[in-house]
């Protein structure tokens, strides 16, 4: 990757507030390269934060934001891009307020192929209330509200967004930057719902997964012989996390041919921002029988 | 006692057996024959397998309000008899399938009531026709014509305009029955029936519902989203947006639950379409987190909440005003909010706009409550109504980067009145933020405590800012009076009818109604309360949570608080009974 030259820019002058060494700077810097090489304008562009560390990363850019309630960003996200289509909407949460608070949202959104981007931030803990388990934590993870160690298997984000027919799976590192801008590029430009579930490391609550721990076990798809076109295929690659041994990256899946929400809405409704309001004439739904 | 000359038909069957439509053929052909009418149904027995029933009260002078008698009732199972059979009006008719009640009624008298039954083989005819039940509801409704002394013709002008589109055979199969069973009727029966309310001059008017006034209010004031988990009793709104969607442009969107349904309006409502969403007790009850989301982001949302008797699954086909302190405080912490009970029809119709007004121009939330009697009742709507009497106005926007001052946009800027210009994000050369958490003006996030005070009263003074805008309650009657009845939102004509019973009592009765609920505009409103001579608050909860708030805003305290939660709105006749009874 070339380095960009105003690498500076689309930040805020306050800084974020994570601890140094935080997964989310790698997704932060990625998000922000992604959008700087596709050209899309700042105005055009609507980061919608969950609740906890990783969705104020909307505050620490010059898009714009909006944080939401933890687990509802991608309700929020899918509102504003159904009013208004010309928006970039891309949702930043975590594996709790994704996968936890708010999973049905997550499949739900899935289902209904809504043409917008999720980078789930999932670092396997609930880091800003101090490291609890949360839905993506592996057996055996103690935290205070789990001191005997987690007894629950994890969930596997990548495989439930296959099972709820996502039309863009994929996976990256917040440990390179490289993989990952490339992958929101592709899922930004994705014709419908793009899942980039983004394995970022805590470095205050979890020792396990930590950026050595993925840096030895990632692999980049695009140098197997795999392609991403059948699901079924997708799924089985998905669950290779489970083992906690291999963790493929890249597009998992996609499918460019089932229309988005929006080009089903489009056939039969103008955009709604764009359409006047002034002397709407309801008459005649008074005098239908 | 009857204010006027009226009569009421109650219609009750198994679900499926074509009461509702029923119900709503009889209203047509009494507005055909300028005759005024009003609709109310009820499900008094879902345990016992669906009954259902639709009153069409039916009047020469325009009627507001349900009643609590039956002038004639047509049984379509033998169950309804047993269930209505008290309610039907001394002199009252009751229309039975003979076949199904062995039991001759024929002129049926009590302690109470004398009344007189009419059997007809109605299943028995439709089976001939047909060789299923089909059209024992047609026959049943030619013993009708045959009571009320109207002639067919009326009805079959009905059944062609309704079933033409459907087959040639239907009309002539429904027309078929409804002959035998009127010749029936005829070869059995006298013309013993004294009713001669044949005609009226009503002034023209439209028969909506609730639910209709609502929707085509919205659809007025230019909603182009919405969003919605189906909940009784307020999906009927939601079916009425969903229908007309395509033609007015809007996007209906029914969501996993109640909770993605107001995010999804919050996310449309701040990216600029004007945006509703609408429960009921049970599914607001989940809105509420987003609630104050809106609060905080300072993003105009329409909430209504159509409320049904509760607590929890509670009365889910019943009615209840018992959500009103509920949506006051919903939501953690405090931020501004409007709350408006609108009491029938036109107010539905017109409030609504006037909701989405004022959530565009102070970028809050506004509520509206209805209930399943509002929403389920049709309703009068006079015709001379000005459909284009509200005009849209959406507050302060800002449109590219020529129209800010400085360089920087500040989402929230601290302004006299607390309402800061509003971009919608796309704007050209302009982005900004916002969230749920505090934040300064630029709506980035900011714990500081100065800042938190002062944006704080910046939201605050919005509801201050409003009051102008906030109307005083309207009154009925004299200004002055023996007795004032108060009503809020669905109260309001149960009331007012009540006022004019009691006048035939020679007791002086006058109504300040509600529909403005918070905040109070309470410069305009005292001086109305403080002529009263003697208060009854009228209103459908268990605590009085109304007259409460009369209390904590006015320090007033009514004389006598009428309460009823048993899941069914007032009648007029209880109301003047109370009152004659409790404070005379």
């Amino acid at each position: 990757m070339k380095p960009k030259k105003d690498l500076s820019s689309h930040y805020t002058q306050s800084t974020p507030n994570w601890c140094p060494g935080c997964g989310n700077y790698g997704i932060w810097v990625a998000l922000k390269n992604a959008l700087q090489e596709l050209k899309i304008p700042a105005h055009k562009v609507v980061l919608v934060g969950d609740v906890g560390c990783s969705g104020k990363l909307s505050y620490w850019t010059d898009y714009n934001g909006f944080a939401g309630l933890h687990g509802r960003s991608i309700p929020i996200a899918e509102g504003i891009k159904m009013a208004n289509s010309d928006l970039i909407v891309i949702v930043v949460g975590g594996d709790g307020g994704l996968l936890g608070e708010g999973l049905q949202h997550f499949l739900h959104a899935c289902r209904r192929n809504v043409n917008i981007a999720v980078i789930l931030h999932n670092n396997q803990v609930y880091g800003l209330t101090t490291g609890q388990t949360s839905p993506t934590s592996d057996p055996g993870y103690k935290s205070s509200t789990t001191p005997d160690g987690s007894y629950e298997t994890p969930l596997n984000p990548s495989l439930l967004a296959l099972t709820a027919q996502a039309t863009f799976v994929s996976a990256s590192f917040a440990g390179n930057v490289t993989h990952l801008t490339q992958t929101i590029k592709s899922a930004i430009l994705h014709p419908g719902f793009a899942l980039v579930d983004a394995y970022q490391p805590c470095v205050t609550y979890n020792y396990i997964n930590t950026y050595e721990f993925y840096s030895k076990r990632v692999y980049d798809v695009t140098t197997t012989p795999y392609k991403p076109n059948d699901r079924f295929r997708a799924m089985k690659k998905s669950t290779e996390i489970e083992g906690g041994k291999k963790f493929p990256i890249g597009i998992l899946f996609q499918d460019t041919e089932k229309p988005s929400l929006q080009e089903n809405i489009q056939n039969r409704v103008k955009p709604l921002v764009k359409q006047p309001i002034k002397n709407i004439s309801v008459k005649s739904l008074f005098e239908q029988d | 006692m009857k204010l006027s000359n009226e009569f009421v038909i109650a219609i009750a069957g198994k679900a499926g057996q074509g009461v509702l439509s029923m119900g709503d053929f009889m209203q047509h052909i009494a507005q055909n024959l300028g005759l005024y009418s009003f609709i109310w149904v009820d499900y008094p027995s879902l345990i016992k397998g669906g009954h259902n029933i639709v009153f069409i009260r039916i009047s020469d002078r325009p009627i507001h309000a349900p009643v609590e008698y039956i002038t004639y009732l047509i049984a379509l199972d033998a169950e309804s008899i047993e269930i209505h059979f008290d309610e039907i009006i001394n002199k009252g008719v009751l229309i039975y399938d003979n076949d199904i009640v062995k039991q001759k009624i024929s002129r049926k008298t009590t302690k109470k009531q004398q009344f007189f039954g009419v059997g007809v083989p109605f299943n028995a005819i439709s089976r001939g026709i047909n060789k299923s039940s089909r059209y024992a509801n047609t026959a049943a409704i030619a013993a009708l014509h045959f009571v009320l002394n109207w002639s067919l013709d009326n009805y079959t002008h009905i059944i062609e305009k309704k079933f033409k589109k459907k087959s040639q055979k239907i009309v002539d199969d429904n027309i078929l029955a409804l002959k035998q069973a009127y010749a029936y009727v005829e070869e059995h029966y006298d013309h013993i029936f004294s009713q001669e309310l044949n005609h009226g001059e009503a002034e023209p008017y439209y028969s909506i519902n609730g639910s209709q006034a609502l929707a085509f209010g919205a659809i007025k004031a230019g909603v182009k989203f919405t969003a919605a988990y189906p909940m009784t009793p307020a999906t009927p709104i939601f079916d009425s947006l969903a229908q007309n969607a395509d033609e007015y442009g809007i996007i209906a969107k029914q969501a996993e639950d109640e909770i993605s349904a107001i995010c999804m309006t919050v996310g449309a409502s701040y990216a600029g379409a004007r945006a509703l969403t609408m429960s009921s007790g049970g599914g607001f009850s989940l809105m509420v987190e987003a609630l104050g989301l809106a609060g905080i982001t300072e993003t105009p949302l329409v909430v209504i909440n159509a409320m049904r008797g509760g607590p929890s699954t509670g009365l889910p086909t019943k009615t209840e005003q018992s959500d009103l302190r509920f949506v006051l405080h919903a939501s953690q912490g405090e931020f501004p909010r409007v709350v408006i009970a609108p009491g029938d029809s036109v107010e539905l119709y017109t409030l609504i706009q006037e909701a989405f007004n004022l959530a565009d121009l102070y970028q809050l939330p506004v509520l509206i409550l209805t209930d399943k009697y509002l929403a389920t009742s049709q309703m009068i709507f006079p015709q001379d109504i000005d459909l284009n009497a509200i005009t849209i106005d959406r507050g302060i926007l800002i449109h590219n980067k020529s129209d800010i001052g400085s360089d920087k946009y500040a989402r929230y800027l601290f302004t006299k009145d607390g309402v800061s210009p509003r971009a919608l994000p796309g704007s050209q050369g302009i982005t900004f933020h916002s969230g749920s958490d505090e934040h300064n003006e630029y709506g980035e996030i900011c714990e500081d405590a100065q800042n938190r005070v002062k944006m704080m009263d910046k939201r605050m003074k919005k509801e201050h800012s409003l009051l102008p805008s906030i109307p005083k309650p309207e009154v009925y009657g004299n200004t002055h009076a023996e007795i004032t009845l108060i009503s809020w939102g669905s109260t309001k004509w149960a009331c007012i009818e009540a006022m004019e019973l009691l006048a035939k009592y020679d007791i002086t009765a006058n109504v300040i109604h509600f529909t403005y609920i918070y905040p109070f505009n309470i410069r305009k409103t005292q001086p109305l309360l403080s002529r009263i001579n003697r208060a009854i608050v009228v209103e459908n909860n268990a605590t009085g949570q109304f007259a409460g708030l009369l209390k904590q805003y006015f320090n007033f305290e009514p004389e006598h608080a009428l309460l009823k939660y048993d899941g069914h709105p007032f009648y007029p006749d209880e109301i003047s009974n109370i009152i004659r009874k409790e404070m005379f």
